[in-house]
């Protein structure tokens, strides 16, 4: 039942998924065009012609419109969320033959593959739009090929200096990075489900309690880096890493214990009217 | 036959002083069409609620076919709620296909036939039909299973006098007699000639448990008529 659950699930979504990767895919175009402008090329000049404005103001909406993007899917997975689980919908979903767990492990799981999906095409176009700055800014007698090795070998140079071990440094935020949208869908659902234990305004509740534990989170994670600085000051390398992990480990445990948050919500409290 | 349902203590309190279901002892037969009457606010949506597991009761025992809600009471029960529940940007096959996937005993054939008969397409989408075709398609879905325990909530409120006849008939033509149906509704003159028994409800409390035919025989009147004097204001 788990694989029919998923599969009608990414089915109900998969369109809004593509409308962002679609979105993503043309605002990279855009940002791209916008290097093409003669500006990059002359910057010593000191002067601009109405292409190079076109170029700074595309870049400009290319931000705002990675940044609409960003919370675009986490408002969207949200919503969806929301509609299916505590609204009408709800009334079919919730008298299927299926487990609880089931069910939100199947929203978790979508939902979350969708965000990884958007955030990989964020820093893909990220990537892409440097890769194309740099095209456009570097020297003639250079190549991509060398510009890369090089600013390779300085940043490996910064990181020995601060202590920082690039390599754990490289796998742990891989690893943190793939799991945070799943940490990220977890929490927005528990914020949801904490809501719907409102009689009144469970919309406004739900908002209020994702604003809630998302500063709670800041707050320890603040706290605890302000300790690790005292007593981590002179390795700089071991004062990210840690705070790196703690700040994830914090996340993650919230985000568990929200899971079983939604599931307690959806199995004894689950009133639609 | 064993019974199909049966409740035990069964309360349901969303706060201290609002008590939805107040204690109900009650056990059903198979084969029966049960109508489930009582004013607004007498309980009898919050009680199909907890028979489908919408709602965990505050107290109380529910068993269905001998077993307490969860999955497998929910594999053998229909429910048709008092709203449209489908999602509106959804077609009807994708519904049914929906409906195929995790009803082992729905038949596509069955509600194709429906459909065919009411000269809905299925590639129709929700959001495009009239609110009374909408409730026709839930009740369709509803029907096309071969379940143990149909329980539909208000089938006949707010549609027009045809639609509800279309209801009517639907209910009774691919009723299966093994299984128990349970119609809750206000309009009891307009199904009266399909029950076999009926619940009355005021304030949470069971207020009767009867058959239609005791009824009549022992208070010589409809069952409309003897519901206005137990009701009336």
């Amino acid at each position: 039942m788990l694989g029919k659950l998923i599969r009608h699930e990414w089915k109900s979504m998969y369109k809004a998924g593509c409308l962002m990767l679609g979105a993503v895919a043309l605002i990279t175009f855009f940002g791209w065009l916008a290097f093409q402008t003669p500006m990059w090329k002359g910057m010593e000049g000191g002067h601009f012609e109405w292409v190079d404005i076109f170029g700074i103001f595309t870049l400009v909406i290319y931000v705002v419109m990675l940044v609409v993007v960003n919370y675009g899917i986490l408002i969207y997975v949200g919503v969806h969320f929301y509609r299916t689980m505590y609204t009408d919908e709800g009334y079919l979903l919730h008298t299927l033959p299926v487990t609880k767990h089931q069910i939100l492990v199947s929203k978790v799981l979508v939902g979350s593959l969708w965000m990884l999906f958007v955030v990989l095409a964020i820093w893909f176009s990220v990537f892409l739009l440097g890769a194309s700055m740099v095209s456009a800014i570097l020297p003639e007698q250079y190549t991509m090929m060398e510009f890369w090795r090089e600013a390779g070998e300085e940043m490996r140079d910064l990181f020995r200096l601060l202590g920082v071990d690039m390599d754990a440094l490289f796998w742990l935020t891989l690893v943190t990075s793939l799991l945070m949208p799943f940490v990220s869908v977890t929490t927005l659902f528990g914020a949801v489900s904490i809501g719907q234990l409102s009689s009144k305004y469970r919309v406004l509740m739900a908002i209020l309690a994702y604003a809630g534990i998302i500063v709670a989170e800041s707050l320890v994670g603040s706290m605890v880096r302000s300790i690790m600085t005292v007593s981590h000051m002179s390795a700089m390398g071991g004062y990210l890493g840690r705070s790196v992990n703690f700040d994830f480990l914090v996340e993650l445990l919230v985000a568990v214990g929200l899971y079983f948050v939604s599931w307690h919500v959806i199995s004894n409290k689950l009133n639609m009217n | 036959m064993s019974d199909l349902i049966e409740l035990v203590g069964l309360t349901k309190a969303y706060d201290e002083k609002h008590i939805a279901v107040n204690n109900i002892n009650l056990t059903l037969p198979r084969g029966k069409i049960i109508g489930l009457l009582g004013p607004n606010g007498s309980g009898k949506t919050t009680l199909i609620k907890m028979l489908n597991g919408l709602l965990r009761p505050t107290r109380g025992i529910i068993r269905i076919n001998g077993q307490e809600i969860g999955v497998a009471t929910k594999a053998r029960v229909a429910y048709l709620p008092d709203r449209t529940y489908l999602a509106a940007n959804r077609k009807i096959s994708e519904v049914l296909d929906y409906f195929c996937d995790f009803y082992q005993d729905f038949s596509r054939e069955r509600a194709l036939s429906m459909l065919h008969s009411l000269g809905i397409e299925p590639s129709t989408r929700m959001n495009t039909l009239s609110k009374g075709s909408k409730e026709k398609v839930q009740l369709i879905l509803v029907m096309s299973r071969n379940a143990d325990l149909y329980l539909l909530d208000e089938p006949i409120a707010g549609v027009d006098p045809a639609a509800r006849d279309y209801i009517l008939r639907t209910i009774i033509n691919n009723y299966n007699p093994a299984a128990t149906m349970m119609i809750s509704t206000h309009l009891i003159g307009d199904i009266e000639q399909v029950l076999d028994e009926v619940i009355f409800m005021r304030y949470g409390y069971l207020v009767l448990y009867n058959s239609v035919k005791n009824i009549r025989e022992q208070h010589g009147k409809s069952v409309d008529a003897y519901f206005r004097e137990v009701f009336a204001c």
